[in-house]
C-alpha cells in the first residue's frame, strides 16, 4: 500500500507518533479542513494531546490499514494504538487516520490515561507489538470484508444480547483489553488480586463465549454507534469504534452491576477471523459520560 | 407563564420524585427535551434509573420568573454513592416542562477522572446555603444586566488573569462541590496538604497566578437571573490544557481536560458577595448537547 509520499499507511501511522512526541503536527501531511477528534471531542490539530506529549513508543500494539478506489481518487485508512508519555505519565493512545489523495483528512483518537483493572501501570504487552495479529492467513482461510464485519457484528450482538451463540469465536480466541488478557486466563495474569476477587472479572478463566453464559455482561445495556472502520482480508482484520453503554446499578434491577453508575465506554475493538471464525480480540477503551457521541 | 413559586415546587417535585423513578408524574409538555451531562437522553434513563435518595433540602437555586426557568442543585444517593444533581427546567407558556436540563457530579466515577481526589462536602450541599436566597435590599439590589456583567466578569479575570476585571468583595467566600476554597483559616483543602493560596481571597489568588492553568471559560449560558436576591447562575465549561510542552507555569493537571460548571454568584451593591459552584471533571473539549446523531453503519467500505 502506497501513499502520495511514497511510503505506506502503516507507515504514516508511524510518522503520526513521531510527529506528536515531537508536538509537530507540521511534520504530517494534513488537508487543510483536516477533522480532529479526541475521545470523541472535535478540537483543533495542536491541541489536546497533541500540546501535552513528550514521548511516544517505537512500535505499536496493533495496526490495520486499508485503501479504496473511487471516483474521487485513492483513499486510504490506517488505525492502531500504542504507548505515548505525556508530562510524566503513561497514557495507551490509538489513532486512526484517513487519506484523500496525498493528505491526512481524518484523525481519530482515543486516549486512555487511567491505568487499567486498578493497576499502578499500563500492562507492559502495551510497549510492543502483537504478532499474532499481523500474521497474513492463508487465502483458504480468508474471508471477504462483509464476512469480517459479520463476525465483528456477531461478537457484539452476542455479548449485549447475553446470547453465547451469536459469538462465531474459536474456543482458544483470547482477548486482550487494555493490554490485559481476559478470556482464559485462569490464574488473572496481570491483574491485581483485588480485581480477581471482583465480580467484574467476569470469569477469567472462561473462553469468550462460557463468559457470556455466565451473564458476565448482562450490565451492558447496548453497544451502538458501531462504525467498521478499517478491515484488512489479507489479515483477517477488522476494527470496530463503538460504545458500550453501561446504565448502572439499577433501582431494583435484580443483578449488581460491577459499574456502578452510568457510562459509555468508547471501545475499539480488533477482530482476527480465519476460517470463518474469531481467533484473536485486542481492545483498548476508556470510561465517558453516558450516552455520549463519538464526535463523527 | 409559571410563578416562581411554580417553578420552586417543579424543582422540589423532580428531587422528590427521582428515588423512585416517577419521572412520568412530572408535568412535561409532549417531545420535552432530556440531558443529563450534556446528553440527550430518554426522560427515565441515566440517574432516573438508578438514583435510590434526594435530599429534601438543596444547596442553591435561582429561579428567573421573566423566563419561566428555575435551576437547582441538591444531594443525591446512586448506587449507595453521594453524588450532586444539578437541574434547569424550562417551561413553555402553558406552564409545562419542555426542557429537563441536568448536570451529575458523580464522584469516584469510572468517566470522571476525580479518581478519588476530588473535593465534596455532602453535608453542606444536603441543605440550603445561609443566605444566599435572602431579598437584597432595593438600594443595592443589581438589575439583570449587571448580575450578567458581574458573572462575565469573574469568569473573564478567572480565565485571562486578570483580577481587575472580577467585581468581587474582599471577603467574598467560595465554595465548590461544597468546599471552601478561598479566605480558610486552616491553610489547607480538606485531606490535602497546607497550602497558603487557600487563605487569600478570590481576587488574591487569581493575582498570585492560581488560575492560570485555565485557558478559558467558554461556552457560557444559562444566566438565570433574580435581581430581588442579587444571584445569577450561568452554566460553562473551564477549559484546562494540562502540562502543556514548554509551558512554564504550573498546572495541577498533567493530561487535558474540560470542567463544566454551574455557578451562582451573589450580587449586591455592585460586588460579587458569594460565590457556590459544582464542577465536574471531563474529557477535553466536551460539549453540552452534543448534535451528532447516533448510527451503526453497515460495513460498507468508506
Amino acid at each position: 500500500m502506497i501513499t502520495a509520499r511514497g511510503g505506506t499507511l502503516d507507515g504514516l501511522l508511524d510518522e503520526y507518533y513521531t510527529a506528536l512526541a515531537a508536538g509537530d503536527p507540521a511534520r504530517l501531511p494534513l488537508a487543510a479542513g483536516v477533522t480532529f477528534t479526541e475521545n470523541g471531542q472535535r478540537l483543533a490539530v495542536g491541541t489536546g494531546l497533541w500540546a501535552t506529549a513528550t514521548g511516544a513508543a517505537d512500535s505499536r500494539v496493533v495496526s490495520v490499514s486499508e485503501e479504496a478506489y473511487g471516483p474521487g481518487g485513492t483513499a486510504g485508512q490506517v488505525a492502531g494504538w500504542g504507548m505515548v508519555t505525556e508530562g510524566d505519565e503513561d497514557a495507551l493512545l490509538g489513532v486512526r487516520l484517513k487519506t484523500t489523495g496525498k493528505a491526512v483528512s481524518e484523525i481519530e483518537t482515543l486516549v486512555v490515561r487511567r491505568k487499567p483493572f486498578g493497576r499502578d501501570t499500563f500492562p507492559p504487552s502495551l510497549y510492543e507489538p502483537s504478532p499474532r495479529m499481523l500474521e497474513v492467513i492463508e487465502p483458504a482461510d480468508r474471508g471477504t470484508r462483509e464476512d469480517l464485519v459479520k463476525a465483528a457484528n456477531g461478537y457484539l450482538d452476542g455479548v449485549s444480547r447475553d446470547d453465547a451463540d451469536l459469538i462465531p469465536a474459536a474456543d482458544d480466541c483470547p482477548r486482550v483489553e487494555n493490554g490485559l488478557q481476559t478470556v482464559l486466563n485462569p490464574d488473572g495474569a496481570g491483574f491485581p488480586e483485588e480485581f480477581v476477587s471482583s465480580s467484574s472479572s467476569g470469569g477469567l478463566a472462561l473462553g469468550v463465549r462460557a463468559q457470556i453464559r455466565t451473564l458476565a455482561f448482562r450490565y451492558i445495556e447496548d453497544i451502538r454507534d458501531r462504525r467498521f472502520v478499517v478491515a484488512d482480508t489479507s489479515r483477517g482484520l477488522v476494527l470496530v469504534r463503538c460504545f458500550f453503554d453501561h446504565p448502572g446499578q439499577l433501582r431494583g434491577g435484580d443483578f449488581d452491576s460491577p459499574i456502578a453508575t452510568p457510562n459509555s465506554m468508547l471501545i475499539w475493538e480488533m477482530f482476527k477471523v480465519a476460517g470463518g471464525l474469531i481467533r484473536r480480540i485486542e481492545a483498548i477503551g476508556a470510561a465517558f459520560p453516558y450516552g455520549m457521541r463519538a464526535g463523527w | 407563564m409559571v410563578s416562581r413559586a411554580d417553578l420552586a415546587s417543579y424543582a422540589d417535585r423532580y428531587f422528590g420524585l427521582l428515588p423512585s423513578g416517577g419521572h412520568a408524574q412530572l408535568p412535561t409538555a409532549p417531545g420535552v427535551v432530556f440531558t443529563e451531562n450534556g446528553q440527550v437522553l430518554r426522560l427515565g434513563q441515566g440517574l432516573w434509573a438508578t438514583a435510590t435518595g434526594a435530599a429534601g433540602t438543596r444547596a442553591a437555586t435561582v429561579a428567573d420568573g421573566d423566563r419561566g426557568e428555575i435551576a437547582t442543585w441538591g444531594m443525591v444517593t446512586e448506587a449507595g454513592r453521594d453524588a450532586i444533581l444539578g437541574v434547569h427546567l424550562k417551561t413553555g407558556d402553558d406552564g409545562l416542562i419542555t426542557e429537563i436540563e441536568t448536570f451529575v457530579v458523580r464522584m469516584n466515577d469510572m468517566s470522571s477522572t476525580f479518581g478519588g481526589s476530588g473535593l465534596l462536602d455532602p453535608a453542606r450541599l444536603a441543605r440550603p446555603t445561609p443566605g444566599l436566597l435572602d431579598l437584597v435590599h432595593e438600594a443595592e439590589r443589581p438589575g439583570a444586566d449587571e448580575l450578567r456583567r458581574a458573572a462575565d466578569g469573574y469568569l473573564d479575570g478567572v480565565s485571562s488573569g486578570d483580577a481587575d476585571l472580577i467585581p468581587v468583595a474582599g471577603d467574598c467566600l467560595r465554595f465548590e462541590n461544597g468546599v471552601q476554597t478561598v479566605l480558610r483559616t486552616d491553610g489547607a483543602l480538606p485531606g490535602r496538604e497546607p497550602n497558603p493560596v487557600t487563605m487569600m481571597d478570590v481576587a488574591q489568588q487569581v493575582r498570585e497566578g492560581v488560575t492560570r492553568h485555565i485557558a478559558a471559560a467558554r461556552d457560557r449560558g444559562m444566566y438565570l437571573t433574580d435581581p430581588s436576591r442579587g444571584l445569577v447562575m450561568v452554566r460553562f465549561f473551564f477549559d484546562h490544557p494540562g502540562r502543556v510542552r514548554g509551558w512554564q507555569g504550573r498546572s495541577p493537571f498533567t493530561g487535558p481536560n474540560s470542567m463544566p460548571a454551574w455557578e451562582v454568584f451573589k450580587v449586591r451593591g455592585g460586588l460579587i458577595r458569594h460565590i457556590e459552584a459544582i464542577i465536574a471533571w471531563f474529557p477535553y473539549g466536551y460539549r453540552w448537547h452534543a448534535d451528532e446523531t447516533h448510527a451503526d453503519d453497515t460495513g460498507e467500505r468508506w
